[in-house]
């Protein structure tokens, strides 16, 4: 009885004490204000490093990365296809498949006006459509960047890429090449009042060239011991940009597309000799040899015809008078 | 030492015992003890309710402005880069509405960060205020220069763009979210400061004491004077009560006001906030993706990181983390303003997706630029208008409860003070009565 007694007049107040303590201390807690996780911020994208350009190592049986397949003697007429071909399998579809630049000019650039792409590679694009379809309105472009022009054409996204696409050895072991249909000269772009007047003067100075293309190759080789540093950017219109910043002393590319640069900007010129031979041809999967004989039978046809004359006068015109049409170059 | 020590304790002891042996000066001692426990009391109140009221005034007054500020010149920059993508994006012409949106975004940045400057910010931060400052200048030489190239019709207007937002997306806006942060790690602080768990708990038990002791006193007085009132005492007991009961009634609703500020308000607030930047993000990637023309690489794999963020994956399909789910699970009093923004922007993401699938096929292109400047823009303003909204409501929610948590405690401090300063008189009073009556 006593001892139930002490049990009471102890533990009870104790009990009373420690929660009044307890709920105390709860409904006093600090109170924090962190900043929620949701709220946090996203973590700054790491821009990704290119892919190394292709390697220089000579391919065995590739002797003549130009020489295309022959075309055939008499070429199939518009809409008469031979059955079983992938013409055939083009001119069903309705629509010619074709990966051209969109920031290129004058080969391929987005017109601002129309919003369509426009320049010398899509006039043959349009040829080569026109040769398959007889009438206009059946090539539908999409728009590629240097570094994906072979994939897309080796997955078979596209039926064929127009993009000042330069024919290597390397290449020719991803996608088949039509004959050249342009001879581009690697050339140098600099300030006009310059001293820089070639490839040799450039040592240790900063050349912009475009991930993914052959110019990478030739400029870090540099030119009688003298070593170019290199500003690699994704998009050749960049290579302007970071000219115009003065953050590099030279432009190397396809005098072509460096036309396209001097038409933005009066204050560059071209110099130097050129660095190399750009042989430029239509991108075409291995697959549909037939296809690449065919194109071969378009280019054939408007190099003497006039047509690739009046296509260069359109868009290189201001490079000066026209040069004669390639000379193509087949195997069987 | 031990011997001074041992002096002093019994001068001390000395004085008390020599107090203690009269009846008038027991009494004296026990209102002397009396009058420490409440100025005790009265200590422990008035401090802890000036120092809260600090804290609160600095979350009120410094860093809560100071991170909204950061927090909008995130918004209006992030604004302003997506805005001049579908701007430029329209092609040479821009429409007026796009540009006005451009330049207002880029005025209201500038103006905040005129007012950030002109605030304290943390010295850690500095560098990125200055960042801010520097870069602002460069990225709108850069809009205006792809601009210019672009009404010209030049190819590389879209690579100064895309300079632009490139500086805009991994130098000027990290500057904003480090600038934010720093507040917000602020405002946590003050947060702290205005809310120590042993604040209250110090009020309790100097409280109880200083109760415990007029109670038991009174009891004492009555046994021995076979008074039963003494009207002072009386007094000064329930001054006291009332003094005690009214501070922690006002710290537990100071307390709970923040809490529901940063429940309501700042939790809120917050996620929205990065939900509308990142979803900003993800719209000007897919302007600039189409700007690009064809290289949508990069900018596509950002805006499905942007995506990944809200809670959506790459084809639109909701994941079961993100900002969007979160906010819209987020409940509260504003929840409705919340409600729509993950349909919102799921409607949208649909349209991007149909874009990007038609920008890479073949002649899809200009219908996937038609698409963008008309069903994309209205499906996103409309996220925007909306997430707008809630940022808007729960801005407000947040202030007034800051504000609430401010009244919570003004006067308690003066109303402590006078009420017991009253219980002393009221001590001092009821005890001198007791005493005269031995003279």
């Amino acid at each position: 009885m006593g001892a139930r007694c002490v049990v009471r007049r102890v533990t009870v107040p104790v009990a009373v004490v420690v929660a009044v303590l307890a709920g105390l201390v709860a409904g006093c807690s600090t109170v924090a204000s962190p900043l929620p996780s949701q709220a946090r911020p996203l973590t700054p994208a790491t821009i990704p490093v290119a892919a190394a350009p292709t390697s220089d190592a000579p391919v065995p049986g590739c002797t003549d990365p130009r020489a295309s397949w022959r075309p055939p003697a008499v070429p199939p007429a518009p809409g008469a296809m031979p059955a079983g071909s992938f013409m055939a399998e083009i001119v069903r579809r309705g629509y010619l498949r074709v990966g051209v630049l969109g920031d290129v000019p004058p080969f391929g650039s987005i017109n601002t006006l129309s919003g369509q792409a426009e320049g010398f590679d899509v006039d043959i694009a349009h040829e080569v459509g026109r040769a398959l379809f007889g009438s206009d309105g059946h090539v539908r472009l999409r728009t590629v960047t240097n570094a994906e022009r072979v994939d897309i054409v080796r997955d078979g996204q596209v039926d064929m890429v127009v993009a000042t696409m330069t024919v290597t050895c390397q290449r020719r072991t991803q996608v088949d090449f039509s004959s050249v249909y342009y001879e581009d000269q690697q050339r140098m772009l600099v300030q006009i009042g310059s001293p820089y007047r070639s490839l040799a003067d450039l040592g240790g100075k900063r050349v912009c060239v475009t991930d993914g293309t052959t110019t990478i190759q030739r400029i870090a080789q540099g030119e009688g011991g003298s070593r170019p540093l290199l500003q690699r950017v994704t998009n050749v219109a960049d290579c302007l940009v970071q000219f115009q910043q003065g953050r590099v002393d030279a432009v190397s590319s396809d005098d072509s597309i460096l036309a396209g640069m001097i038409a933005q900007d009066p204050h560059l010129q071209i110099v130097g000799p050129s660095l190399e031979q750009e042989p430029d041809a239509i991108a075409i999967g291995r697959t549909h040899a037939d296809f690449t004989r065919f194109v071969n039978g378009v280019l054939a046809r408007i190099f003497t015809d006039g047509t690739w004359t009046a296509i260069y006068q359109r868009w290189l015109g201001r490079l000066g008078p026209v040069p004669a049409p390639p000379t193509p170059r087949y195997r069987d | 030492m031990s011997v001074r020590r041992k002096w002093r304790k019994l001068g001390l002891v000395g004085w008390v015992r020599r107090r203690a042996a009269t009846p008038p000066g027991r009494l004296r001692l026990v209102s002397t003890g009396l009058v420490i426990a409440i100025v005790v009391l009265w200590l422990a109140a008035f401090v802890t309710v000036v120092a809260r009221q600090h804290a609160v005034a600095d979350v009120r007054g410094t860093a809560g402005p100071a991170f909204l500020a950061a927090q909008r010149v995130h918004a209006d920059l992030s604004e302003a880069d997506a805005s001049a993508a579908a701007a430029f994006l329209a092609g040479g012409i821009e429409p007026a509405t796009q540009r006005k949106a451009y330049q207002a975004s880029i005025a209201a940045a500038s103006a905040e960060l005129v007012r950030l400057a002109g605030d304290r910010v943390p010295a850690a931060v500095q560098g990125s205020l200055t960042t801010l400052a520097s870069q602002l200048p460069v990225y709108t030489g850069l809009v205006d220069q792809a601009r210019a190239n672009n009404r010209l019709g030049y190819a590389v207007g879209g690579a100064y763009l895309r300079q632009a937002s490139t500086l805009m997306q991994m130098t000027v806006l990290p500057a904003a979210d480090r600038l934010a942060m720093a507040e917000a790690d602020r405002i946590n602080e003050d947060y702290h400061r205005a809310t120590p768990w042993w604040q209250p708990v110090l009020i309790v038990v100097t409280g109880v004491l200083a109760l415990g002791g007029l109670v038991t006193a009174q009891v004492t007085l009555a046994r021995r004077t076979h008074r039963y009132v003494n009207v002072g005492l009386v007094a000064a007991t329930v001054v006291v009560g009332v003094a005690f009961g009214l501070a922690l009634s006002a710290l537990s609703a100071q307390r709970s006001r923040l809490i529901d500020g940063y429940n309501d308000g700042f939790v809120p607030m917050t996620e929205v906030a990065r939900a509308r930047v990142v979803a900003l993000q993800a719209w000007g990637d897919s302007s600039l993706s189409l700007i690009t023309h064809g290289d949508g690489a990069v900018p596509d794999r950002d805006a499905a990181r942007a995506s990944t963020r809200l809670g959506y994956d790459a084809s639109g399909r909701p994941i079961s983390a993100g900002v969007l789910p979160t906010v819209t699970r987020t409940g509260g009093p504003d929840a409705a303003t919340r409600a729509h923004l993950a349909e919102y922007w799921q409607a949208y993401q649909a349209i991007a997706l149909r874009i990007r699938t038609d920008a890479t096929a073949l002649g899809g292109f200009p219908q996937a630029v038609r698409t963008a400047l008309g069903e994309g823009t209205t499906a996103f303003s409309r996220f925007d208008a909306a997430s707008d909204t809630a940022l808007t409501s729960s801005q407000r929610r947040y202030d007034t409860a800051l504000a609430s948590a401010d009244n919570a405690l003004r006067g308690v401090a003066a109303v402590a003070t006078v009420a017991l300063a009253i219980a002393v008189v009221g001590v001092l009073a009821g005890y001198q009565t007791r005493i005269n009556e031995f003279r």
